[in-house]
């Protein structure tokens, strides 16, 4: 088991990766803190070792996704999700635009953009992660990103 | 980089974790994990009850086994006093006859089957008057010891007796049938004390009795019964040994005259369970 000390240091460093991740796949406030308590609960328990920074990340992002999913077994959810149910989100227009486009995705296109985008994993690594075909990881991102024009515009193309 | 996806860093750039989250989920793992008072843990619990069970059963075993439930005197040469537990085992013993406690040691009584003490303590005396006296709290367990003994120790006679005569006769040194014997000399002869009969033999307080009887009776014009005493003296046993078959008059028969004690021992609370 890991100290305290580690855990509240983990907190500070990936709170707001698990913050995102939950922001994809749920509805409310609620569930983001249940999701919140049961990773870091499980990274604090965790007995293996990380190699590096960036394994220990990709196992954070791992389990947040994983712990997310299996929230949403537990009871019938609608596909798309309303920016308005839930709580501190940026309230910039431009940024709402995007986040909205993002989320009215195909729940299984929305890790990967995230992933691909903003953590700027390749590919192949987020295959590893998401236990997925780096071949699947390559279509999902191509039909995401086909539909993230179609929102966005072509404006947002460049 | 493109424009979208500077758009797609930059909104999701924008998206935090708010203080009070993380400080609520790190107060929820430190309630949860780091907080807890030490408890003790079942799994070293439950071996250290299960030794302080077998410990206490252990005592409680060794309490059981240690505690006698019955007492057997055997007068064969030394006089020697058996404590014999429920399992009808030797717990402890005590030697009435100064004297013969090394021989009586050689012999590890302690945790012997009680035929098994009572034959080692005859066959090393070489005695041919082994006498025993069994005190086991009731006729039942007394006849069946009796019995067991008979069977192992062949010649050797058993008579039941009281707990209240057995320590008595303890008391002053003596086996219960020397005790009887004591009494009914003692009878005849107030003078006499214990350490008297301690230094004499069955046979041999037979025939002071025998010789006091005789003196009686001779003051008192009976005879008849002097046969009868002067086979017992040869005997040596007349207290209620099997070798008066069927003789009721052993309780209290002719030759019994002044003397009242005849009855097996203890007296009369004394029944033979020899071979009749």
């Amino acid at each position: 088991m890991r100290s305290e000390q580690e855990a509240v240091q983990a907190i500070e460093r990936y709170a707001d990766t698990v913050r995102r991740i939950c922001m994809l796949h749920l509805k409310n406030y609620a569930d983001t803190e249940d999701i919140f308590q049961t990773v870091f609960l499980k990274y604090a328990l965790y007995s293996g070792t990380f190699e590096s920074d960036a394994h220990e990340k990709a196992w954070i992002i791992r389990v947040t996704v994983n712990a997310c999913k299996d929230l949403l077994k537990s009871f019938f959810r609608s596909r798309t999700v309303s920016l308005d149910s839930i709580g501190e989100l940026p309230y910039e227009d431009e940024h709402r635009e995007v986040l909205e486009a993002v989320l009215a995705l195909p729940a299984k296109y929305r890790d990967v953009v995230y992933l691909f985008y903003y953590e700027q994993y390749t590919a192949a690594e987020i295959a590893a992660m998401l236990h997925r075909n780096e071949n699947t990881i390559y279509t999902q991102l191509k039909r995401a990103k086909a539909l993230l024009k179609e929102k966005l515009g072509d404006e947002a193309d460049g | 980089m493109k424009p979208m996806d500077k758009r797609i860093q930059s909104a999701f750039g924008a998206v935090h974790a708010d203080e009070a989250m993380k400080a609520r989920t790190a107060a929820f793992l430190s309630k949860k994990l780091y907080d807890k008072p030490r408890r003790l843990h079942l799994s070293r619990a439950i071996p250290a009850v299960c030794c302080a069970l077998f410990v206490l059963i252990a005592c409680a075993g060794y309490g059981v086994y240690s505690m006698p439930v019955a007492a057997i005197s055997v007068e064969a040469g030394e006089t020697v006093e058996l404590k014999v537990n429920a399992f009808d085992r030797v717990v402890s013993y005590t030697c009435l006859s100064s004297g013969t406690e090394t021989d009586v040691e050689a012999l590890n009584l302690t945790h012997q089957t009680y035929s098994d003490a009572v034959a080692a303590l005859v066959e090393s005396s070489g005695s041919e008057e082994a006498a025993v006296s069994v005190a086991a709290g009731s006729e039942e367990k007394n006849a069946a010891i009796a019995a067991e003994i008979e069977t192992r120790c062949q010649g050797v006679n058993c008579q039941s007796a009281d707990a209240e005569t057995l320590e008595a006769a303890s008391e002053v040194g003596l086996g219960v049938q020397k005790y009887a014997a004591y009494l009914e000399w003692k009878s005849l002869d107030p003078s006499v004390t214990p350490e008297d009969a301690q230094t004499l033999s069955m046979r041999e307080i037979r025939e002071k009795i025998a010789a006091l009887s005789g003196e009686d009776s001779a003051t008192t014009g009976g005879n008849g019964p002097q046969d009868g005493t002067g086979q017992q003296s040869g005997n040596g046993q007349q207290s209620g040994t099997g070798l008066h078959d069927g003789t009721g008059q052993q309780n209290g028969g002719g030759a019994q005259d002044g003397t009242g004690q005849q009855n097996g021992g203890g007296q009369g609370s004394g029944h033979r369970y020899g071979r009749n």
